[in-house]
């Protein structure tokens, strides 16, 4: 392995190159995606085809029967490879029994998996990749960069400085130049080719036929025009009918690039026949005289009898997840190291190539949740990610500063609110006047080196609410304010706020005192069993006095209580009936006041125009977006959107330690979308985003106030 | 099948959205028109195509040859057939005509024969102007054309050549996927052992690439163009 991660990181964000083909990527797959989904009924189609996936995987033994009786049938040999060399053993035997001095390959990825065309290589094979991404990336020595576009990192430039370096002449930046290259070099490995190695996108047992979809076309002709004719195909593809590969089709390109099928989708089915002369038939027609098909297993047996992480299996390969996660929009694939790249590219590491590496790449998700509401097969890759997480500290525990932060501090309300007040103090010759914290010391460093912090507040939100622990008697419904550790510690004034505007609905809120972390940042990080112990503390603590609502200003806290809650408690029948109890009554403040009908009286417009930026954990995890929209307009403002006002903040949690200048590259794309609506209030509806978008605009010394929703609303209702 | 004009407009409007160039020809004049002015307009001199009963209908073969053009059949029967003068031959006339088309002796044995052929048509699929195919039904809703075939011949005669031109029956197109499939399954495979034929392909709109930047619908490696001419023929 070359470089460690963080190096790969810095490297990747300082390279003007790929920031530029980065920027590329965006405009291409969000218009992409848009395109896509225009016309139908995504959430059916991804239903649909999760339960296919999930059968399929589920008769994986019976399929896999049953496609090798119909492929063989129709003229196919099957091999069953156990793992990447018996894989890479069986080709370069076909290759060296047939004499083949010459391989042209289409796209796959697994191939790269297994390193087969390295294999083939070394034994002095010469292999030509005929997908164009693929083609420059060969030629370059690189890996792909992405499961679709492979060469998604390169710019016209670079492109076109190699076509000159290999080639010996002067080739043009013009893209056509640069195809019409290309092209034509390929065109004669084709023609020299003996054999042709594709791999395949499903495969379809009833008939014992392969799908392949290109858009380029160079898969027409490698499937076709060599004698031989190998598929290298994972045996997570295998699926029953016709039926089941059309659900597979309808999405995979809607996902990937937006058009509804790819250019050529192509059905093959053992080898074919030029009819006959003279009563002989003449076998194998124009297509393959050979069509062999390699099943790679290769940890897919040990991935499908993990129950935590079976669904990576659903995965097509569209690259949807790619496209819209905020670390791949920063750093592109290379920088994972290995074959796959992204959320799902870090299970499918764990278990194909390599745990720890796995664990690593596992460190540089935001947790923002946005590739889960575009996955085509419902695979909650966020939920994998917290799986692996889970699965390391079992292993392998849990480094000190965590263990100290979550399992001596956080677990416990009493001494996190110890810690908080020595950290008050502590926190003293670090602090501006303005209360900022601009640069911490060695090893807190991290924290400062992209936002500035705000300080500890003196006068925790525990002390300001002793009054305030039981709801007021009477008929009014009773709400729980659920704080959540930003709140209590730095913005404390939020419960102020947070009591007026349920005090103006009419309801009785209150404060529930011995409330604690509520969990996620331990969870998430993989510690289950401070999550557990939190969340049965906090189940008891909330519930206590029969509240009709239990209201959050911090969406992370929210999804943590109503989502994972009932989770994380399902081995203990009591505690998840009162887990699921809680969950019903969670609410997050925005959704609450709309659902109470807040009256706030209609204002004037003001003149003041407004942004809004989405918390993901609102947005995605609770699905509350339309609301704090209505609130902000109903307060008498107009809202201007910022460009991607769902796309995350940077924050990340735990990533935020890990890997700052990732946070910060996140972040610098939110702060340029918020200054370029030319806004001086960008509103949000979490504590965290406050604090990020805040500790950033705060760097740039920017003038534009963030402010958290529930102060908003409170300081507007009382102009 | 029976005749659908909404699925024809249907069909016309999604591929023209894919990048394929389309044609309704009313009647055969207009169809062979159409191509013989595609021929001209590109200075195409050899055509590639494939075993086709809509293009026997229409005369196309005799008209381009008509006009000069060169036309070379696919099929390697047909290929036998044209080489030995549009007639059954047997096996030693047909080495004998392989042979003196290609400078190399061939044995009059039909494994010899296949592979002198596949290696001659290798080389002419990529130096044709224009492949001519025919769908064996489109699909409405994507603009897609689906070609059910043993041999593979004509799937190179679409991805080789610089042109393609598909003939599509105005009375075979389906609605969607769905429908697609259903056809598929209820059509034999044609060589023993296989329930389905050895090569399927939907080929929907004109070949891209998005891997070079600035280059987001250029062709990539199949042809330039993609025409699709509809016989709905009154």
């Amino acid at each position: 392995m070359a470089a460690g991660i963080k190096k790969r990181i810095k490297n990747a964000l300082a390279d003007n190159n790929l920031q530029t083909a980065l920027g590329r990527l965006a405009v291409l797959t969000k218009g992409g995606r848009r395109m896509g989904m225009k016309g139908i009924d995504f959430e059916v189609l991804r239903n649909d085809l999760h339960d296919r996936k999930e059968k399929s995987i589920a008769n994986l033994p019976h399929l896999i029967q049953q496609f090798k009786e119909n492929a063989a049938a129709a003229g196919a040999i099957v091999y069953e490879a156990g793992d990447a060399r018996e894989a890479n053993e069986y080709v370069l035997r076909l290759a060296r029994q047939h004499g083949v001095r010459h391989i042209v390959k289409s796209k796959s990825m697994l191939t790269e998996e297994i390193g087969l065309k390295e294999h083939l290589e070394q034994a002095g094979i010469h292999v030509v990749e005929t997908d164009i991404g693929e083609r420059i990336v060969q030629l370059a020595g690189e890996r792909p960069a992405h499961i679709v576009g492979p060469a998604i990192h390169k710019t016209v430039d670079q492109i076109a400085e190699l076509l000159s370096r290999v080639t010996g002449n002067e080739i043009g930046t013009g893209s056509q130049e640069l195809l019409d290259t290309i092209r034509d070099s390929l065109r004669q490995s084709y023609l020299d080719a003996e054999m042709g190695i594709s791999g395949a996108n499903i495969c379809i047992a009833e008939t014992g036929t392969l799908v392949i979809v290109t858009n380029e076309g160079n898969g027409q002709i490698v499937t076709t025009l060599s004698p031989l004719h190998v598929a290298i195909v994972g045996m997570e593809k295998l699926m029953g009918g016709l039926e089941d590969a059309n659900a597979v089709l309808h999405l995979l390109s809607r996902c990937c690039v937006g058009p509804r099928l790819t250019v050529y989708t192509s059905f093959i089915t053992g080898t074919g026949s030029a009819g006959d002369i003279g009563g002989i038939p003449l076998c194998g027609g124009q297509g393959p005289r050979e069509l062999h098909i390699v099943l790679v297993d290769n940890g897919r047996s040990e991935l499908r009898n993990s129950p935590e992480f079976r669904k990576a299996l659903y995965c097509i390969k569209c690259g949807a997840c790619l496209n819209i996660c905020p670390v791949f929009a920063s750093v592109a694939g290379q920088v994972y190291g290995h074959i796959y790249q992204g959320g799902i590219g870090t299970i499918l590491t764990a278990f194909f190539h390599d745990p720890q590496r796995a664990h690593e790449l596992s460190e540089m998700c935001m947790g923002c949740l946005a590739c889960r509401t575009v996955c085509p097969s419902g695979i909650d890759i966020p939920r994998l990610i917290r799986n692996l997480k889970a699965r390391k500290v079992r292993k392998h525990g849990f480094p000190l500063l965590k263990r100290v932060a979550y399992r001596g501090i956080l677990k416990s309300p009493s001494r996190t609110e110890s810690a908080a007040r020595a950290l008050a103090k502590l926190q003293q010759p670090f602090l501006d006047a303005d209360y900022m914290i601009r640069k911490l010391p060695y090893p807190l460093g991290n924290l400062t080196d992209t936002i500035s912090l705000p300080g500890i507040n003196s006068s925790l939100l525990a002390g300001r609410m002793r009054s305030h622990q039981t709801p007021e008697t009477g008929t009014k419904a009773k709400v729980a304010f659920f704080a959540g550790c930003v709140t209590a510690y730095a913005y404390p004034d939020l419960g102020d706020a947070v009591f007026k505007l349920l005090d103006e609905c009419d309801t009785a809120p209150y404060y529930p005192a011995g409330q604690a972390c509520c969990g996620a940042p331990a969870y998430f990080s993989g510690d289950s069993s401070t999550g557990l112990t939190l969340a049965r503390h906090n189940i008891e603590s909330l519930l206590l006095m029969e509240p009709d609502y239990v209201v959050t200003v911090c969406p992370g806290c929210a999804a943590m209580l109503k989502n994972e809650y009932p989770l994380l408690t399902s081995g203990d029948a009591a505690l998840h009936k009162s887990a699921l109890k809680l969950g019903a009554k969670v609410r997050d403040l925005s959704q609450l006041l709309i659902e109470l009908g807040s009256e706030s009286a209609e204002k004037a417009t003001g003149g003041e125009i407004v942004t809004y930026h989405d918390p993901c954990h609102l947005k995605r995890g609770l699905g509350v977006f339309t609301e704090p929209r209505k609130l902000i307009e109903k307060a008498g403002y107009e809202l201007v959107e910022m460009n991607d006002p769902d796309a995350c903040c940077g924050f990340g949690g735990d990533a935020l330690l890990t890997h700052p200048e990732l946070c910060g590259s996140i972040l610098k794309r939110k702060l340029d979308n918020i200054e370029a609506t030319g806004v001086n209030t960008v509103v949000t509806a979490c504590t965290a985003c406050v604090l990020q978008l805040r500790g950033g605009l705060d760097r740039r010394k920017s003038p534009i106030k963030v402010v958290h929703i529930a102060e908003f609303l409170a300081k507007e209702s009382t102009k | 099948m029976a005749v659908n004009p909404e699925y024809i407009e249907r069909y016309k409007k999604e591929a023209a959205r894919v990048g394929s160039k389309i044609f309704v020809a009313a009647t055969a004049e207009e169809a062979v028109n159409y191509i013989l002015a595609l021929v001209k307009e590109k200075n195409i001199q050899t055509v590639v195509k494939s075993d086709s009963a809509l293009a026997a209908g229409i005369g196309l073969r005799e008209q381009l040859e008509n006009n000069g053009v060169r036309v070379i059949e696919t099929s390697i029967v047909q290929w036998i057939r044209q080489l030995s003068g549009g007639r059954e031959a047997p096996l030693d006339e047909i080495a004998a005509s392989i042979s003196s088309a290609t400078g190399e002796k061939i044995e009059p044995k039909p494994e010899a024969i296949l592979k002198a052929a596949r290696r001659v048509l290798k080389d002419t699929y990529a130096n044709a102007g224009l492949g001519i195919t025919q769908a064996d039904f489109g699909i409405a809703e994507s603009g897609t054309l689906v070609s059910l075939e043993n041999e593979g011949n004509a799937r190179l005669a679409a991805a080789l050549p610089h042109i393609h031109l598909t003939l599509l029956d105005g009375n075979c197109i389906v609605a969607n996927l769905a429908e697609a499939a259903e056809r598929i399954k209820n059509t034999a495979g044609g060589i023993p052992g296989h329930k389905v034929p050895t090569f399927i392909t939907y080929l929907t709109g004109r070949n891209t690439t998005g891997d070079i930047p600035g280059a987001l619908f250029a062709r990539a490696q199949g042809p330039e163009e993609e025409h699709i001419l509809i016989l709905a023929l009154q």
